[in-house]
């Protein structure tokens, strides 16, 4: 009975050949499956495989339906309000310090949120940046009236707040939108450039001063079914425990800060132009998007929790 | 009655045109087995008038829902029109037209699923067993009606415990905040309806089977 | 049990269902469903929560709402009367010719497909108005109707095409390249078709007599009455591959435009809106049923792991990549025996396409070739729409027909049917046609 294997099924929305499979889920299963002596294994299901849409993924591991899957809160808008403090314009630091800290502050302020899931890892993807096709993004007035493609919720109301036009849109659907101009542009993360041919389609890349925040983030969970978790005997558990928490959580952020590299190296091999907004210029988005801040502290309010306080804490442990 | 019940019968009997609820055109019996999407033709099978007073009455219910899920359809067309009008014209799109129109279709095409059921318009194969005798062959449409009964309700019902669970999340839709769990609660009772309409064929098929109608 | 015996026996019971007449989208529920609960251990809890959400997430896929859009277009085509128009204008630019009036109702069939994207509507619209013509001009029945029931096809070879919608949501392709790639081999098959009726009335002269000649001004006027259709073709078309409109929308813009034109020069009124309404209703649910059941039957077949066991196995075996593809498509035709276009693509799409794109195929990028075999599915589904024993093009148009045999029909199509073939194998080779208006306008 005790040495008996255990197989995990792994659920997520990416293609088999995703940074996410490879470089995440892929090494996370072996290192269990290592320090488990073998008995627990992962099975990945990736690109939905068993069914379902992205938005429903967080829920299938709450009701059992995947053991373990990783999924972005922020497709179900207005659910998960409050770890959504990490997808505020200009908050996050580097991928693995903000995924870190949003590990710390999930656990403490968002359990209701995330009850009836047990969370192994939070991360964010860092790496966001503007990448456009018919002109280079230098100042806000150079947004003004541009079609973007915004990642979340957050975002869509920063590029509001910019001037620009945000049209949400899944990101398969992206490269095809800009060459055929139905936007001029897309904030997604340099990780995911490469994988959908996104340098091949545009000529400018904007990315902002790296001593300022990162424009944006878009977080991410791993998470269990809490009933599988606890039908595991204790040694396994502690395995899954040693696999899990803040330190596995910036791992993560971390892999999403080199991916971020290699994709930034195909829009050069592209010879695209690149340009860097300066930090007196981001200073100036940054006030711009400071209602999206304020209307996020009043919704977070108005659910009952002490928004002002929760930005706060967000704000000190991403200093930190 | 019964002698209309079997001259419609569902699959290989003949099927009187001009009986039919719609009128549809009449087109070979025994072709009966490939329907391919969107023909008008496939109409292949509509169940007999009179179908008595609650046959009459679901008909009547599945042919309004279906009516009322195709004007939403259209109001969605013209939503769709002004939205692309207004981008490209006025750069004015509207404001989460893609979640409307996601929802909007949600509701509208689970309003079809009763009516196609009533003018017999499932597709499945028959070509292996149109040589049987009548009775035999309604026994196992009568089964086949029950299983699809059986597959309705259990849609029905989980779909109504994912209603309330979205409800209980609060999400909502990602432009307009709309509350995602109405449009999920909006198709549960087209199902039910579903459900209803393929019990009634059963029904009506397993009469077949005990009343011995040739 | 090892997941491919798992898959291998859902399969089995799949096709004995189907046979008992069990509705085609509820043996694949059952199926998948018991496939799913076995590979879960017979546990209850984990099916009922993946059920939450398997019809909401199906209904409310935004590709999918292009399907009712097409097909009320269609509806609307046909009860305002555009399928006359087209017919009448084909028919007075080369209906003087040997053969002709038959030739005339290939093209017609065509221009009716591209707004319509079902082959049974195209044939049975097309039947219903170049029939009474073609009997008039003393055409041989076996001519007549195999030519119409071949050119029904047309329907969904010439984009919109619902096939190639349900392909494209099951593989992720885009459904604007899918149309554009399907438009050259889709004239091809029409220009097939009216090659073979020129050789049969070569050969066989009083099959198909010549029709009068029409004067230039009556030319121009027919013209003229089709324009707007091939205006809304074109919109819907370069809508959805310039860019400017996503299919969903093109979709909406082709309803509302045959919509408007049916009320405007077709005389449709509410009854004509009412039965449209229903049509497309009927013709929707029925497609959605079969999604449902395809959905539930293809997450129980992800669960046993069969699909990608023998994607791996077909491309480890060494076996010839173009004797693999010749297999499948071979398999396509021995089902079109039994089943219909939409069953087959739902029920073999995803055990065949990962074996497809596992292989090699004229160094074609993976994208492209997920297209090409788009295209090579869709036409050799068609086929069964046109052959023995249930091809329903042959029924519908033989009893439009009323008096001609249907061992007549049958031996009219079977010239059509040797001219599928021969574009399929075209296609097969030149992967280019297919792919030429993709590349050419990027992509
Ligand atoms: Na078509
Ligand atoms: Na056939």
């Amino acid at each position: 009975q005790s040495d008996k294997v255990v197989t995990l099924r792994v659920h997520h929305f990416l293609p088999p050949s995703s940074n996410t499979q490879v470089k995440f889920l892929e090494p996370w299963c072996a290192k269990i499956n290592a320090e488990s002596g073998g008995r627990l294994k992962c099975q990945i299901y990736p690109a939905m495989q068993m069914g379902g849409t992205p938005p429903q993924l967080f829920d299938q591991a709450k009701d059992g339906v995947a053991d373990i899957v990783w999924a972005v809160p922020g497709y179900q808008a207005g659910r998960f309000l409050v770890s959504e403090a990490f997808e505020l314009p200009f908050m996050g630091v580097s991928g693995e310090k903000s995924s870190r800290a949003l590990w710390t502050y999930a656990t403490k302020n968002a359990t209701a949120e995330y009850k009836g899931v047990r969370p192994l890892v939070f991360h964010v993807i860092s790496g966001m940046a503007l990448h456009t096709t018919t002109k280079q993004v230098r100042t806000m007035a150079d947004l003004s009236g541009m079609k973007l493609r915004a990642p979340t919720r957050l975002a869509t109301r920063m590029l509001t707040a910019l001037g620009a036009t945000p049209v949400p849109m899944p990101v398969p659907m992206v490269t095809e939108s800009l060459a055929k101009g139905v936007i001029d542009g897309a904030m997604i993360p340099w990780e995911v450039v490469p994988a959908m041919k996104v340098q091949e389609v545009v000529k400018f890349h904007t990315e902002t001063d790296p001593s300022m925040p990162l424009l944006s983030t878009t977080t991410f969970i791993l998470a269990m079914n809490p009933a599988k978790y606890d039908s595991l005997p204790p040694e396994l558990k502690q395995v899954i425990d040693a696999n899990s928490g803040p330190e596995v959580s910036a791992w993560a952020g971390k892999i999403w800060d080199d991916a971020t590299l290699t994709g930034r190296q195909a829009g050069v091999e592209r010879k695209n132009t690149f340009y860097t907004v300066p930090a007196a210029e981001v200073s100036k988005w940054q006030r711009a998007s400071e209602s999206v801040t304020a209307d996020w502290v009043k919704e977070v309010s108005a659910k009952g929790y002490d928004g002002q306080k929760l930005l706060a804490e967000a704000q000190a442990l991403l200093k930190n | 009655m019964y002698s209309s019940v079997a001259s419609l019968d569902a699959a290989a009997g003949l099927r009187d045109a001009e009986a039919s609820p719609r009128g549809a055109p009449g087109i070979d019996a025994d072709a009966g087995v490939q329907l391919e999407p969107g023909s008008i033709e496939h109409v292949a099978h509509p169940e007999a008038l009179p179908h008595g007073p609650w046959g009459r009455r679901l008909y009547a219910a599945s042919r309004a829902s279906a009516l009322m899920g195709g004007t939403l359809f259209m109001l969605l067309v013209g939503m769709s029109l002004v939205s692309i009008v207004g981008r490209k014209l006025f750069a004015l799109p509207v404001p989460g037209d893609f979640e409307v129109l996601q929802m909007g279709a949600a509701v509208a095409s689970a309003t079809f699923f009763s009516y196609c059921q009533m003018v017999d318009g499932h597709v499945r194969v028959d070509f292996f067993t149109n040589w049987l005798p009548l009775r035999v062959r309604s026994l196992l449409d009568g089964i086949a009606a029950l299983l699809m009964g059986t597959v309705a309700l259990l849609i029905a019902w989980r779909t109504g415990v994912a209603a309330v669970a979205s409800y209980e999340s609060g999400e909502a839709s990602l432009m307009l905040g709309w509350p995602g769990w109405v449009s999920i609660a909006l198709i549960v009772p087209a199902f039910l309806l579903f459900a209803t309409t393929s019990l009634y064929i059963a029904g009506r098929r397993f009469r077949v089977v005990a009343g011995g109608v040739q | 049990m090892s997941g491919i015996a798992i898959g291998a026996t859902m399969f089995a019971i799949l096709l004995v269902l189907l046979v008992l007449r069990v509705h085609i989208g509820i043996t694949m529920f059952i199926v998948g469903a018991g496939g799913y609960l076995t590979m879960m251990g017979g546990e209850l809890p984990p099916f009922l929560n993946m059920l939450k959400n398997l019809a909401y997430a199906r209904l409310s896929n935004y590709d999918l709402a292009v399907i009712p859009m097409f097909l009320l277009m269609g509806q609307f085509a046909t009860h305002g009367g555009l399928s006359r128009a087209l017919f009448r204008c084909v028919s007075s630019l080369v209906g003087h010719w040997r053969g002709g009036v038959a030739i005339a109702s290939t093209g017609a069939c065509a221009g009716f497909g591209a707004i319509c994207g079902s082959s049974l509507a195209t044939a049975a619209t097309m039947g219903q108005v170049a029939l009474p013509e073609l009997k008039r001009y003393n055409y041989s029945g076996a001519l007549a109707t195999g030519a119409l029931a071949a050119g029904g096809t047309l329907g969904i070879l010439i984009p919109p095409s619902v096939p190639l919608v349900i392909y494209a949501v099951l593989t992720q392709e885009s459904i604007g390249k899918l149309f554009m790639a399907a438009v050259l081999p889709g004239l091809i098959a029409m220009l097939g078709y009216m090659l073979v009726i020129r050789i049969i009335v070569t050969l066989k002269p009083e099959a198909g007599p010549a029709g009068p000649r029409v004067p230039l001004a009556e030319k121009l006027r027919s013209i003229a009455n089709v324009t707007p259709v091939a205006l809304i073709f074109l919109v819907v078309i370069v809508g959805i591959y310039g860019g400017w409109a996503n299919p969903t929308e093109a979709a909406s813009i082709g309803a509302a435009a045959c919509g408007i034109l049916a009320v405007v020069t077709g005389g449709m009124r509410g009854e004509g809106i009412r039965e449209s309404v229903l049509g497309a209703a009927e013709a929707t649910a029925m497609i959605f049923l079969v999604l449902l059941g395809a959905d539930m039957l293809n997450t129980g077949l992800a669960l046993t792991q069969m699909p990608v066991e023998l994607a791996n196995w077909v491309r480890d075996s060494g076996l010839s990549p173009l004797l693999v593809l010749t297999t499948i498509l071979l398999i396509y035709v021995f089902l079109g025996c039994v089943m219909d276009a939409l069953a087959m693509i739902l029920l073999t799409i995803p055990i065949f396409y990962p074996m497809v794109m596992g292989l090699e195929f004229w160094g074609l990028t993976p994208d492209e070739k997920s297209i090409w075999f788009g295209i090579l599915v869709l036409m050799v589904v068609e086929i069964g729409l046109v052959h023995p024993p249930v091809g329903m093009n042959i029924y519908i148009i033989n009893k439009a027909a009323k008096d001609v045999p249907l061992t007549d029909t049958f031996r009219g199509v079977m010239p059509f049917l040797a001219s599928d073939l021969m574009r399929i194998t075209l296609l097969l080779f030149f992967p280019a046609i297919s792919l030429y208006l993709v590349r050419t306008f990027g992509g």
